[in-house]
């Protein structure tokens, strides 16, 4: 893994869930923050600068697509990569997302490979 | 039946009446020319004898003759003008001859018309002169004046007319009578004015077939008609007459013989015709009485089925309306005015009409025109708006009345009121629709919160495999794979719960292009190896590489072949064999991809119903696997909606074999669709329209031109013209960001849809972002040979050929431009 670790913000609201891909991707070398609401979200991405941004589209407090609104309406926040992670239908909502300048759209649940192959690619790119 | 039998008797008077025009015409001529030949031939007989008939005059012979000639030509109906006129010529020519005889009597008068004919032997006994009588004279000109008059409608003529005819009759019957009692009172008095017998019996029957030849007016009507009276009249009248005249001449010759006395004889004759009188109107009393009593009967019978009618209509629970050939409302029954609102006041005349709501009353009025021109039965759903601002939707149906001569009356429109019922089909449909709704949304919510535990169970068992939470033993590492193979299968079936409730209601998508269907075969069998080899099966491919080309959405396909290959693998014993093969039918135009396995089969009468939504079979050997039973119906229906087909064969004991099948891709049927038989080849424009999106410098292909492509096609979809135009899909022929457009339209035409398309795409936010220009190249197709037959697939296949030539040609072009 390349040095210095790279930060990782995940919205999650299920705790569950939440620790199960913190732990995956800890393992896979990144340093990750957690954040269970909108509200934390902003705080841990203003105190943590995350390289890249895995939310969660169903959030207390806010829908995932208003939180994708507030950070690409700060501009320090703005060019964090969002990588958006739901169980939502996707026909429904991947074209929103994309539209919304999500870097991808990934169905829970995710591939292990997958996942750590769509990080790569987001970070790579960014 | 009495009033039929009346009617057909009036019927029968006026026949009878129709003929004694012609009759009388006839004898009248016959008796005017003979008289004429006896004059010409010195045949006494022939002229009449003077002391016993009278001598006819030749000149009234000639009046007569051409009176009766007249006659004959204004009786005849249909009347003939041509004819008309000619009849009424001779009738002034004989009305001349009479009026000049008559102006005679003036003293100085010269001219005695009179004597025009054979004046020399004119005067043929010293008893008379042979001059035409004034009574004759007289008779002749009033018949002329009616003759003149026959065809005046107007009450005032008909009474100048009839009366001229009744003058014609009195002179003649006067002289009839007189003849009979040979009341002659002196040899002198003939030259003064005594009509000949047969002169006036001529002139009586011209005079009453002249009152017959218009039966429908005046007394003619009354003589003629079919009422009481005029049947009295017709009965009563020659039997009183006859009966007189009798009774006269009986009376005469008792006097001259002198065996009464005057008193006794006038005693008697009094008597005897009170007595004769008395019995023809007793008669005729008891038969009036009888008529009347069966009229009366008849009527009553007519009222009551006429009130029969009338509480039919009253008790119908349609609205009924009827109206008369210029559509005025004649009858509207309760139930029509309850549910328009209008009463018989506001209905009548055309006033029903504004019953009809405002908005349906043109369209209407084209449906009823439309019916009543070819004589078909109207029928047709219709908005009534009531005067209380109420609105009501009934059905409406309307036959022609025809009277008992097959002429149109007018209509009978019944109006059923189905307001409630459409009420409650609209909220059955809305129930049904937000049941939909309901159950869409459950299955979307149940999907995903099924997600989020089937997440954290994937992941723990994952890091747990992985050796992330302390090392683990082999056997640990294959229960794990067991947890994670079954998660797998879970995330499976929530897919497929999503993909049924899109498919329910509609919204499952499919994007067609052309794809190589071998390929994607053995794709797909690539990546089922691992599952078949885990399960212990054979799986084999069987894939020729010079496939056509189908035409379907590929991605669906994969997950068709996909879903057919799970259901082989479920059902196919350890060690068996499942083997996939592409292949084609040329002649059928489709190309296809067959899954067999070796297992059980399927038993005949579950062939069709294994593709049914929630079938579940009852054969299967893992009962605890039965699946949700929606795995096949998904696959029918993306098939469906691919234009494509999905079926099974099972031939006993040799397992089963699902095949799929989709079209050949062909712009020749793509093209198909919008191309109407035409009527000439002037009818047959059609352009091709290249699409072409640019970006800066030849820069490489991002993720953002690639939606960029989407949001032109999606454009381009809405920009052409559903039924004339086709989109055709990326043949691969030429590179990146080009479109074609099949469009059947004229030069001018296509110019209009390439304006509007360049508009639509330089105005796009998405394309602008992304730093694209686009441009539109407009190509014309040409018509089809005229003699090559203008069948629409022919055509098709013509202009197909057209474009990909068109295709070809910039695929060239591109490559020598890259060359260079």
């Amino acid at each position: 893994m390349t040095t210095p670790r790279q930060t990782l913000l995940i919205i999650e609201d299920d705790p569950d869930v939440l620790k199960g891909i913190s732990l995956r991707l800890q393992a896979s070398g990144y340093a990750v923050v957690a954040a269970r609401d909108a509200t934390q979200a902003l705080s841990a991405a203003r105190n943590a600068k995350p390289a890249l941004i895995l939310l969660d589209l169903g959030l207390p407090g806010g829908d995932g697509f208003l939180v994708m609104d507030r950070f690409k309406s700060i501009a320090q926040l703005a060019l964090i990569p969002i990588l958006v992670i739901s169980g939502r239908d996707p026909a429904l909502n991947r074209d929103k997302a994309l539209q919304k300048g999500a870097v991808a759209f990934l169905q829970k649940p995710v591939d292990t490979q997958v996942l750590l192959a769509a990080i790569e690619a987001a970070l790579g790119g960014a | 039946m009495t009033s039929s039998v009346a009617s057909a008797a009036a019927r029968s008077a006026r026949g009878e009446a129709a003929r004694v025009p012609a009759l009388a015409a006839t004898l009248a001529f016959a008796v005017g020319v003979v008289v004429l030949l006896g004059w010409t031939l010195h045949l006494d007989v022939l002229r009449g004898v003077a002391g016993v008939t009278g001598v006819m005059n030749p000149m009234t012979a000639a009046a007569i003759a051409l009176c009766a000639g007249a006659l004959a030509c204004l009786g005849t109906t249909p009347r003939r003008p041509r004819l008309a006129r000619f009849g009424l010529a001779l009738a002034a020519l004989a009305g001349a001859i009479a009026a000049l005889r008559l102006a005679g009597a003036i003293p100085g008068f010269p001219f005695d018309v009179d004597r025009l004919l054979f004046p020399a032997t004119l005067r043929i006994s010293p008893a008379t002169d042979g001059r035409m009588a004034w009574t004759t004279a007289a008779a002749i000109t009033a018949l002329a004046g009616a003759l003149l008059l026959i065809d005046g409608r107007a009450k005032g003529q008909v009474i100048v007319r009839e009366s001229l005819l009744g003058a014609v009759l009195a002179l003649g019957l006067e002289a009839v009578v007189r003849h009979t009692y040979a009341f002659i009172p002196s040899p002198e008095a003939l030259h003064a004015g005594t009509m000949a017998l047969h002169t006036a019996i001529a002139l009586v029957a011209l005079g009453f077939a002249t009152l017959l030849a218009r039966p429908d007016q005046g007394v003619a009507r009354l003589l003629t008609g079919h009422e009481p009276g005029s049947v009295l009249l017709r009965r009563t009248l020659p039997a009183l007459a006859a009966l007189n005249v009798v009774l006269g001449w009986m009376r005469l010759n008792v006097e001259r013989a002198g065996t009464l006395s005057a008193e006794a004889s006038i005693a008697l004759m009094v008597f005897v015709s009170l007595l004769l009188i008395g019995t023809v109107l007793f008669v005729h009393a008891v038969a009036m009485n009888r008529a009347d009593a069966a009229s009366r009967g008849a009527m009553q019978r007519l009222g009551e089925s006429e009130d029969r009618f009338r509480h039919l209509f009253e008790a119908a629970p349609v609205g009924i309306l009827i109206v008369d050939t210029h559509g005025r409302c004649r009858y509207a029954n309760s139930r029509w005015q309850e549910i328009t609102g209008f009463t018989p006041a506001t209905a009548e005349g055309h006033g029903w009409m504004r019953a009809i709501h405002p908005e349906d009353r043109k369209h209407i009025g084209e449906l009823w025109k439309q019916a009543s021109s070819s004589g078909e039965e109207f029928s047709s759903e219709l908005r009534f708006r009531r005067p209380d601002g109420g609105e009501r939707v009934v059905i409406a149906r309307a036959i022609a009345m025809r009277d008992s001569e097959g002429g149109l009356s007018g209509y009978v429109n019944t109006n059923e009121d189905v307001t409630d019922w459409k009420k409650i089909q609209q909220e059955l449909a809305d129930a049904r629709g937000r049941e939909l709704e309901m159950k869409d949304q459950l299955l979307s919510n149940v999907s995903h919160e099924l997600r989020s535990p089937l997440t954290a169970i994937y992941e723990f068992t994952a890091l747990l495999k992985d050796g992330l939470a302390g090392p683990i033993n082999d056997q640990q590492l294959e229960f794990l794979g067991i947890v994670l193979r079954n998660t797998e299968q879970l995330r499976g079936l929530i897919d497929d719960l999503l993909e049924v409730s899109r498919a329910r209601t509609g919204k499952l998508s499919v994007s067609c292009a052309p794809f190589d269907l071998s390929v994607l075969a053995r794709e797909v069998v690539e990546a089922m190896q691992p599952r078949a080899a885990k399960r212990g099966l054979s799986l084999r491919v069987d894939a020729p590489a010079d496939l056509p080309v189908a035409f379907g959405d590929a991605r669906r396909m994969r997950q068709v072949i996909g879903n057919l290959l799970d259901n082989a693998f479920k059902f196919t014993p350890e060690g068996g064999d499942v083997h996939v093969r592409a292949w084609t039918d040329r002649t059928a135009g489709i190309a296809g991809v067959s899954v067999s396995d070796s297992g059980p089969g399927i038993p005949p009468d579950e062939r069709e119903r294994v593709f049914e939504y929630l079938y579940q079979t009852n054969h299967d050997r893992e009962a605890s696997r039965k699946g949700l039973g929606i795995g096949l119906f998904l696959c029918r229906e993306l098939m469906s909606r691919q234009k494509g087909r999905i079926w099974v064969e099972s031939p006993p004991e040799r397992g089963a074999t699902f095949s799929v099948a989709l079209p050949e891709f062909s712009i020749a049927a793509l093209i198909a669709p919008v191309i109407e038989k035409p009527r000439s080849p002037d009818d047959l424009p059609a352009a091709l329209l290249h699409v072409r999106l640019r970006g800066g410098a030849s820069r490489p292909l991002t993720r953002g031109d690639r939606e960029a492509l989407e949001v032109a096609r999606d454009l381009l979809e809405r920009c052409s013209r559903p039924g004339r135009d086709v989109l055709l899909p990326d043949l691969g022929h030429d590179g990146f960001g080009s479109f074609w457009l099949f469009a059947r339209a004229n030069a001018p035409e296509a110019r209009v849809l390439a304006e509007r398309i360049e508009k639509l795409l330089a105005g796009s936010k998405t394309l602008i972002e992304c730093g694209l220009s686009s441009s539109v190249s407009v190509q014309s197709l040409d018509p089809p040979a005229w003699n090559r037959g203008l069948e629409p697939d022919t055509i098709a296949t013509e202009w197909a050929g057209q474009v990909l030539a068109q295709l070809e040609a910039r695929a060239n072009r591109d490559e020598e431009r890259n060359a260079a």
